[in-house]
């Protein structure tokens, strides 16, 4: 049989398609910047949160801070019033204590100072007291009475302690110099005796001669070896502060150096006899008799030249003449006659006679100073006694009220007396004649002045100035026509009065320096001055204005360095300018020297009239109108 | 000059952004990859189809020539084809049917398989590009929030020093003045004090002495 083939699906397919996908996991991815973002923000809130406790940290460590602060100063301001507090009470307390301490003190000082004169006077009669034998008990006794009377009102224990602290302290150094000075007056009455008895002994050698019992006694109880021998019973009495024979040897050597030198002052003559005999020889030693025998030569040499001397005794009373003719007695050695004085001349070495003439010489100066000064003196007596008359009689003189017979009839004392009159009545003979005083006479004047300030001239009538023909004149003959002047006359005089008042001398000194220091600007220009005879007239004008500024000064109280010195508010010549001439007025000056006319120019500054002071003259209305066109 | 911190904040915020950028480049790297995966697997089920129809081809052939091994062998033995042999002939019609159902069904799951796969390798890539994104951006937020943060900690240090020296300032002022005033109040205790001295030895003085 024929096979069918037949067709079988045998491939059944059980595939199935598709597989499912595993979820991918993206959440992680996804959210991973949103987490990011979240760290991020959470760091930052952290940053924030910080910020956040930061500030307010600040402000809780700032509050903290400023409660702290305000605690401390709390504390300060709290202890500060507590330490005021405390300070004030402290001082109160001070206060307190201080015054009791002080009160106490005062209690105390014033018991201590009551009883310090009674302890002074208790103990100044001990020491009164040369009987020491009491002394300590009566001092024991009443200082013990002092303190019992100053402690019986004392209620105050502290006081009374304190007091008895000072007052013990003060009575243990009085004790000790109590007891100390009743020990010296012990020892003091002690010495003083020996000593007396040593001076005793002493002046009975020197007094009495040798041989003399008191002179023998003496060298016994000096110079002896045994008892009565002053030093040795002094050694026995501790009262010597030496070994007996070292006292014995300084008293021998003070004994006998006593005896040498008043030899020496009182009789060299004899001390050089005994030096010469050996006397001295072991009494004193070579160096002492070496230093005495010089002086006691000189001394010899000098009392003789004294007792030749005395043969021109100092007399103010002596005439000068008498007195020249005793030096020339002595100077030649005649001493007119007298043996005795020749022979001691005579004896004289070539040193004495030199010495004699040196002394002579200084004793006639000394004889001729005395006379001078006696002479000055019943001078200076005479000018003083007439100053007040002189005065008013010079002023009544010049003025024409006075006559020969009026000044005869003056009761003027002395010489000078009669010189003032002579003199005076030469002034009324110069005033009859129409001389009198036109005050221009500078140079005179200087002149006068020097000669005063250097002693040449003690009276106005003294005759020492040489005129122009040399004739010797005084201060009154040359006041006159062509002389000083009147106000000269008298500032002379008055210089010549105030000549011991050094004060009176320095303020007229130093005005006539000035004067003299400004007399050039014054005077003006010096190619004038030949030709120009008015210029001295202004000059002295100009002196009297000064002066009476210069005396006004002096007046009230002011000194003349204030007057005279320019830096001075009060210098008298502040407006110098106007004293000072202008080259038109000394031409002026010159035409009128020559006899011309000088046109009147109403510009000149108008002149002082007589009897204007100065001030007057600075407030009169031409002077103030000039000053203005000026 | 920058402090410290910012600096490292700096280095730090450069050392994330780089991370980022090497996230990036691994992510494109992946997505790259899976693309490539992706185009084979596409391949693949082009493949699979293009093989369901060759093996179609390959069974119709087969299938004709055993159908007409069928047909001759009926021819042969004189059977008439009605009934029985043409039934069979259908029977068989319908099992090449079904078989080359199957074999284009196959293909199709394959060619589908494939498909998925495909898509299955480009979703991964861009899971890793989303990834790669994602980390960059925390990258990104992470250097951002790093030099935020320094700049905020870097503050917060100033405004913590700049507070601790205002408070050591006001402290250091508020000291001078206690020191002032303790110092006045002492003075003033000192010159009471001798004040009071000198009251009580003006009062006493030496008197006390």
């Amino acid at each position: 049989m024929v096979q069918i083939p037949t067709f079988e699906n045998k491939n059944v397919s059980q595939r199935t398609s598709g597989v499912p996908f595993a979820i991918p996991n993206v959440s992680d991815a996804a959210t991973l910047p949103f987490r990011q973002l979240s760290n991020q923000a959470d760091k930052l809130t952290g940053i924030a949160s910080q910020f956040q406790k930061a500030e307010a940290d600040q402000e809780v460590a700032l509050d903290k801070l400023n409660t702290q602060q305000e605690l401390k100063k709390y504390q300060l301001n709290e202890k500060y019033k507590t330490d005021v507090f405390k300070l004030n009470e402290e001082l109160e307390s001070d206060f307190k204590k201080a015054q009791l301490t002080l009160n106490r003190k005062t209690k105390v000082k014033n018991a201590y100072n009551n009883i310090l004169p009674l302890i002074n006077e208790a103990k100044i009669n001990i020491l009164a007291n040369q009987d020491t034998t009491t002394s300590q008990a009566d001092w024991e006794n009443t200082t013990k009475k002092i303190y019992n009377n100053a402690i019986k009102n004392m209620d105050d224990n502290v006081v009374k302690q304190l007091f008895t602290a000072k007052y013990n302290d003060l009575l243990a150094v009085e004790n000790i110099d109590v007891g100390s000075n009743i020990r010296k007056i012990d020892v003091k009455n002690a010495v003083d005796a020996f000593n007396v008895e040593k001076t005793n002994l002493f002046n009975d050698y020197l007094n009495y001669k040798p041989g003399h019992p008191k002179r023998e006694l003496a060298i016994k109880k000096l110079f002896g070896t045994d008892e009565p021998n002053i030093f040795i019973e002094a050694a026995n009495d501790l009262i010597l502060t030496e070994l007996p024979h070292i006292a014995i040897d300084t008293a021998k050597r003070e004994l006998f150096g006593l005896e040498a030198t008043k030899m020496v002052d009182e009789n060299p003559k004899q001390f050089l006899k005994l030096l010469e005999q050996g006397y001295w020889d072991g009494r004193l030693d070579p160096q002492t008799l070496v230093k005495l025998k010089d002086p006691a030569i000189n001394n010899a040499r000098a009392m003789d030249i004294d007792t030749l001397v005395a043969f021109m005794p100092t007399d103010a009373n002596m005439t000068l003449e008498v007195a020249d003719e005793l030096y020339k007695e002595a100077k030649t050695g005649n001493f007119g006659g007298n043996e005795e004085l020749q022979e001691v001349y005579n004896e004289l070495d070539a040193q004495g006679k030199s010495d004699f003439n040196k002394a002579i010489n200084q004793q006639r100066s000394h004889v001729r100073a005395e006379i001078s000064f006696q002479q000055t003196q019943e001078q200076r007596l005479e000018i003083e006694a007439n100053d007040e008359l002189f005065v008013d009689s010079y002023d009544k003189t010049i003025n024409g009220t006075l006559t020969i017979s009026d000044i005869d009839a003056l009761e003027f004392e002395g010489k000078q007396g009669v010189e003032y009159k002579t003199a005076l009545k030469n002034l009324v003979a110069k005033r009859e004649s129409g001389l009198l005083p036109t005050d221009a006479g500078l140079e005179l004047y200087d002149k006068a002045f020097k000669m005063i300030m250097e002693g040449k001239i003690s009276s106005v009538t003294e005759k020492v100035i040489p005129n122009a023909n040399g004739e010797m004149m005084s201060i009154l003959d040359m006041t006159g026509a062509d002389g000083i002047g009147h106000s000269q006359a008298k500032e002379l005089y008055s210089l010549i009065i105030n000549k011991n008042n050094q004060d009176v001398l320095y303020q007229k000194q130093a005005f006539q320096d000035f004067l003299l220091a400004y007399e050039d600007q014054i005077l003006g220009n010096p190619l004038y001055q030949k030709y120009n005879t008015k210029s001295e007239s202004r000059f002295f004008d100009f002196t009297l204005i000064m002066k009476e500024a210069y005396d006004q000064g002096i007046k009230e109280g002011k000194s003349p360095i204030q007057l005279l010195n320019s830096q001075s508010d009060n210098f008298i010549l502040k407006n110098l300018a106007e004293f000072i001439p202008t080259d038109e007025q000394l031409t002026n000056e010159v035409l009128e020297s020559f006899g011309m006319e000088v046109p009147i120019d109403k510009n000149s500054q108008p002149q002082r009239k007589p009897n204007q002071s100065i001030e007057e003259y600075y407030q009169s209305e031409e002077y103030k109108n000039w000053k203005a066109k000026q | 000059m920058a402090p410290p911190m910012v600096i490292a904040a700096g280095v730090s915020a450069a050392g994330s952004l780089l991370a980022g950028q090497s996230a990036m480049a691994a992510g494109r790297y992946q997505k790259s990859i899976a693309d490539r995966n992706a185009e084979i697997y596409d391949s693949k089920a082009d493949q699979a189809l293009a093989i369901g129809d060759r093996n179609v081809k390959v069974f119709n052939k087969s299938f004709a020539k055993q159908q007409s091994s069928t047909l001759t062998a009926y021819m042969k033995a004189g059977v008439k084809l009605a009934g029985t042999p043409l039934e069979i002939l259908e029977y068989n019609l319908t099992e090449a049917e079904m078989e080359r159902q199957n074999i284009l069904y196959d293909a199709q799951v394959m060619s589908d398989d494939a498909r998925q796969q495909a898509v299955m390798a480009r979703m991964e890539g861009n899971v890793a590009m989303f990834n790669a994104r994602a980390q960059r951006a925390s990258s990104f937020l992470n250097a951002a929030g790093t030099m935020v943060g320094a700049y905020a900690t870097n503050n917060l240090i100033k405004t913590q020093a700049a507070n601790a020296k205002i408070l050591n300032a006001d402290m250091l002022n508020k000291q001078q003045t206690l020191i002032d005033i303790s110092n006045n109040n002492m003075k003033r205790v000192m010159q009471l004090q001798i004040s009071n001295a000198e009251k009580l030895h003006e009062k006493y003085g030496v008197l006390l002495n």
